[in-house]
């Protein structure tokens, strides 16, 4: 068993695109952590995802998953410990679920029929009907179902909780939390559901337009900044190296600061994981490094 | 808890009230710096018995500041020293 | 592998239902049709492009970029759809053969019976390794448009056939003599041919399959 120090090594990984780059993408997931990876439509989470996952052919870059190197390719026994979640749920629509059983035992080694079935009966998935009769929200359950199925010990998720409802997600983040009972089991999910992320996650990484603009555990994150509202003639006055982005209204100044270097007196509000991806974004002003 | 308990694991417990793996961490971290519980790897974290004067001494303290924060509010409302011993009273009685 | 096949299997079988059972008809009926032609051309064409339709079902669910995340390689995604083809086209061809052997007995020289059926295979598995690469590595679009233009080919084929089968092959008399014999060294021939294209066929896919974005 492999006791590597990090679930998820990425150095420099890069992907040109003619209108779109990811440039030297840089994350490191400790074992045991789950990392929160978020950006706006079109940042660059599903080419990252799909770069690490070789679904997308890399340009530059090395990923190391588990402790092992995947330039050649992620070997097949190393599949065996990842369990992926896309948007979409991509098994062929006009199988059921003993279907889709018999043809994961087959692929994977250590499949578990028992797991397979005691999740897919602790979220109510019709055996008999097909794929295709499924809701989104069921389609999305079987797709976590096959990925907790085998002996996964790391979980890659893309966006696979957009588009339901807060029951549902609050059922899988019950999942995700058990998955993470065992220490030598880490979670990587691209998001923009930051509520959710704002619970579990110990780590989060935003990106922007290909690049990677933040890259820390969320606690201190989220202590550390904070929300300014107040005039332009206050805002004068503010230590510039404080301000990590900012938005004009027509009654004064809103911006994302570090609370420390705002003077005492001044009201920072509380910024969400949203606020400060949209403050970062908005304003265009990515200085916020780890 | 009583000296020896066993706390809840850190996972478990950030399971439980939906926050991160490294919150409780932190929390337990702390927790052992100013003595008051100790971890043992493989084993888990337990309340330390030495330590339960450190704690009476910690709540000992912040009710002398309370007291001081109180008798100058009371001083602010023109109260007098047996006025403030009446309204203990009433929540002791009732507490 | 065997995931790929029982995947591939069992959606087609769930989904060609109809065809399987008009295959079936039609090599039946063929093996009371004098001439034979199209009842046999057919069963065999058709179950050795299945996997052009197995590979239309993996792209509608977007299989490809899953599937990668399995523990099954990109040469696996490849070659479950050639076996496919192969082994459909072989268990249809000697089924072709027995129905035909059992209902036409007498009627027919089985040597020159499994001669046809063979070059009929062969021609199928030509066709299959043809649209296949263009299929996997540009979608099944493309490969759709260059069946068009094979299947002119192939309609073709039993005309030439035909006529090789009456007129002896058109080898010089002296060699060999009977237009059996001459026939059997043509078919085996064209059998060769058709599996030296079929493991060239493999080598391109897996080669271009390789660069391929999945997404």
């Amino acid at each position: 068993m492999n006791t590597a120090a990090n679930a998820l090594e990425i150095k420099g990984l890069t992907k040109h695109y003619p209108a779109f780059s990811l440039d030297h993408i840089d994350l490191t997931l400790p074992m045991g952590s789950v990392m929160g990876f978020i950006g706006e439509n079109g940042a660059g989470k599903s080419t990252t995802i799909f770069s690490i996952l070789g679904a997308i052919r890399r340009d530059g870059g090395t990923v190391r998953i588990l402790g092992q190197d995947t330039a050649q390719g992620i070997p097949l026994s190393l599949k065996e410990q990842i369990g992926v979640v896309l948007d979409e749920c991509c098994l062929p629509e006009t199988l059921n679920l003993k279907d889709i059983n018999g043809i994961m035992k087959a692929a994977y080694r250590t499949w578990n029929s028992k797991t397979f079935f005691r999740h897919v009966h602790r979220f109510f998935l019709d055996e008999t009907k097909r794929i295709k009769d499924y809701s989104r929200g069921m389609k999305m359950k079987l797709s976590i179902a096959c990925a907790l199925a085998h002996d996964s010990r790391l979980l890659i998720l893309d966006e696979a909780t957009s588009g339901l409802d807060p029951v549902t997600r609050d059922e899988l983040l019950d999942l995700f939390y058990e998955f993470i009972q065992d220490e030598q089991h880490s979670i990587f999910m691209s998001s923009h559901i930051t509520s959710d992320l704002e619970k579990i996650c110990d780590y989060v990484t935003y990106i922007h337009k290909g690049k990677l603009i933040l890259c820390q555990e969320k606690d201190g994150l989220m202590q550390r900044m904070g929300i300014l509202k107040c005039s332009e003639t206050v805002f004068r006055d503010i230590d510039p190296a404080a301000v990590h982005g900012k938005r004009t209204t027509a009654f004064g100044v809103e911006a994302l600061v570090e609370r420390q270097k705002i003077p005492a007196g001044l009201v920072v509000e509380h910024a969400s994981l949203d606020d400060i991806l949209i403050y970062l974004v908005k304003s265009d002003m990515s200085r916020v490094k780890s | 808890m009583k000296e020896g308990d066993a706390l809840p694991s850190m996972r478990f417990l950030a399971k439980e009230l939906r926050i991160s793996v490294i919150t409780t961490k932190r929390a337990y971290e702390e927790l052992e710096r100013d003595g008051f519980i100790t971890t043992m790897t493989g084993k888990g974290s337990f309340v330390s018995g030495t330590n339960l004067e450190l704690i009476r001494e910690e709540h000992l303290k912040r009710i002398e500041q309370h007291m001081i924060q109180i008798k100058e509010l009371a001083v602010r409302c023109g109260l007098r020293l047996e006025d403030l011993q009446e309204m203990l009273a009433v929540f002791y009685t009732n507490a | 592998m065997k995931a790929l096949l029982l995947k591939d299997i069992r959606v087609l079988s769930i989904n060609m239902k109809f065809y399987f059972i008009l295959i079936l008809l039609y090599t039946f009926m063929g093996a009371f049709v004098d001439n034979m032609g199209i009842f046999q051309l057919y069963p065999i064409l058709l179950f050795s492009l299945f996997p052009i339709t197995a590979l239309s079902y993996d792209e509608r669910c977007h299989w490809n970029q899953y599937g990668i995340t399995m523990p099954i390689s990109r040469r696996d995604l490849v070659l479950s759809k050639y076996i496919l083809g192969i082994a459909g086209a072989l268990l249809i061809s000697v089924f072709t053969l027995a129905v035909n052997l059992l209902f036409r007995y007498g009627n027919t020289d089985p040597g020159t019976l499994s001669c046809f059926i063979l070059a009929v295979m062969s021609a199928s598995m030509i066709s299959l390794d043809l649209i296949l690469p263009i299929s996997l590595c540009f979608g099944t679009e493309k490969g759709r448009l260059f069946y068009l233009g094979t299947v002119i080919l192939l309609c073709a084929a039993p005309a030439i056939l035909d006529g090789v089968f009456n007129a002896g092959m058109g080898l010089p008399k002296d060699i060999g003599g009977i237009s059996f014999s001459g026939l059997t060294t043509a078919v085996c021939a064209f059998a060769l041919l058709s599996l030296l294209l079929t493991v060239f066929s493999i080598t391109v896919s897996i080669r271009i399959f390789d660069k391929k974005e999945l997404v």
